[in-house]
């Protein structure tokens, strides 16, 4: 899973965003490190909605035009928690070796 | 509308037709959003869906029925070709190894470095045929990048012998024609296998396409292989029909009856298989020595055979560019192909 994948399928867990809702809380879950294009932000949407792991929660009048509210899926959910355990093995691997590390090997 | 929206309804133009139909109003409003919030207005934003444009294309996901066809013609040239050069190498191996070990203490021609280098290393059209086959993309387009420069370079070095000057290689020379079309189907593999998009994935029966014909092709060629050097090259008595029906002419035939049978049921084949089968028919048209071969019982009719399979790969190509200009066939055709 593709880091921006991974942190719109985040942004959506608990709460259902409309299109520009995700790129924002996107935004913040990365300290602003992933700044999502809409056209990447789409693309990224139509791929977990053809997977299921997205789909469609409602529509809302908004300004004179329909806005569409995406919600996870509990595939999404399963997708999220594996991709999760994943990352944090990573990093507790790279931990250890970090903790590992001796002092004279640092630059 | 505001200046805004409409620019960027001009760039949502660029994704395909089905695409755009369910998520262009999404598209729009978010990015109103984003403009209304001021510190997203990017020309960023285009290339976002400049980019997403050109990957769903390329991988075939959202494509119209036209470019679906598109899709087809470029994976059946890159099978049709990829299997041709396949089949081509793994006889011309067999049969350089049958010469070697069955002659080889009588001739050490046949046992020279450059003649297995020169065999063996056709043999890398045959993972490019399986990769395709299997949908390994990256891997074959790595390979064939490989296996088109070497062709190249094998290509140029045999002009090289036979015409001992670079000068062999200019285009006004007709003894080098049938090179040039030798390498004008080695740069159409190659664009081929590089364009086929990643959705489409053909039938793993191909590989049967592979395996029978070489299997026959090859234990004919190793059994027309005599024992000693001062023999020539025969069949044994049980396989010398096979002197008069010319194997390697079978195949000119069957593409012959495989663009009559596209014609007739399955048009999405018609094209890449016109293309093939005219490339096919012109090269071997101008390798043919016609001061020679116009004499002899056996070879006349085969220019005829040759003739007819240009003319009518010329025909069928004609058609099936029409087809691919109206985008027809895609739907029911296509399913009628596929039962």
């Amino acid at each position: 899973m593709t880091e921006p994948a991974f942190f719109v399928l985040t942004a959506l867990v608990g709460a259902s965003r409309h299109g520009y809702g995700i790129v924002k809380e996107v935004d913040d879950l990365s300290g602003g490190r992933v700044e999502l294009k809409i056209g990447s932000l789409y693309g990224i949407l139509d791929r977990l909605v053809t997977e299921g792991l997205v789909e469609l929660d409602r529509e809302e009048a908004y300004q004179g035009r329909l806005r569409r509210y995406y919600r996870i899926t509990s595939g999404g959910l399963d997708a999220v928690r594996s991709e999760t355990a994943r990352l944090a093995a990573n990093a507790r691997a790279a931990d250890r070796r970090l903790k590992a590390l001796r002092p004279g090997f640092e630059s | 509308m505001t200046p805004a929206e409409r620019s960027y309804r001009r760039v949502l133009w660029l994704l395909p037709a089905d695409y755009r139909q369910f998520w262009e109003e999404d598209m729009v409003g978010a990015y109103l959003d984003s403009v209304g919030d001021s510190r997203r207005r990017s020309v960023g934003e285009w290339f976002a869906v400049v980019w997403l444009a050109l990957r769903l294309r390329l991988n075939g996901s959202h494509v119209s029925p036209r470019a679906r066809i598109w899709h087809q013609t470029v994976l059946g040239i890159a099978i049709f070709t990829t299997l041709y050069e396949s089949l081509a190498a793994t006889v011309w191996f067999a049969q350089v190894a049958a010469f070697a070990i069955k002659l080889g203490a009588h001739d050490p021609d046949l046992t020279q470095g450059w003649l297995w280098w020169d065999a063996g290393s056709g043999l890398i059209w045959v993972p490019i045929f399986v990769c395709l086959v299997l949908g390994r993309l990256v891997a074959a387009r790595v390979l064939v990048f490989v296996a088109v420069a070497h062709g190249f370079g094998i290509t140029v070095r045999i002009a090289a012998l036979v015409h001992p000057s670079l000068s062999a290689m200019v285009p006004n020379d007709p003894d080098r024609i049938e090179s040039y079309i030798y390498l004008t189907i080695l740069v159409l593999t190659g664009v081929a296998v590089l364009l086929v998009p990643r959705g489409l994935r053909p039938s793993r029966g191909w590989l049967a396409a592979y395996l029978v014909p070489t299997a026959v092709m090859v234990f004919i060629g190793v059994a027309s292989v005599p024992d000693r050097s001062d023999i020539p090259t025969v069949l044994p008595r049980w396989l010398q029909v096979l002197q008069v029906v010319n194997v390697g002419q079978l195949l000119h035939a069957g593409l012959i009856v495989g663009m009559i049978v596209a014609l007739a049921r399955a048009r999405r084949w018609l094209l890449p298989l016109a293309v093939f089968s005219g490339a096919v028919a012109a090269g071997q048209l101008a390798g043919y020595d016609y001061g020679d071969v116009l004499g002899e019982t056996l070879s006349g009719p085969w220019i005829g055979v040759n003739a007819v399979q240009l003319l009518l790969a010329v025909a069928c190509a004609v058609v099936g560019f029409i087809d691919l200009l109206r985008g027809v066939h895609s739907g029911a055709a296509a399913q009628r192909d596929d039962e």
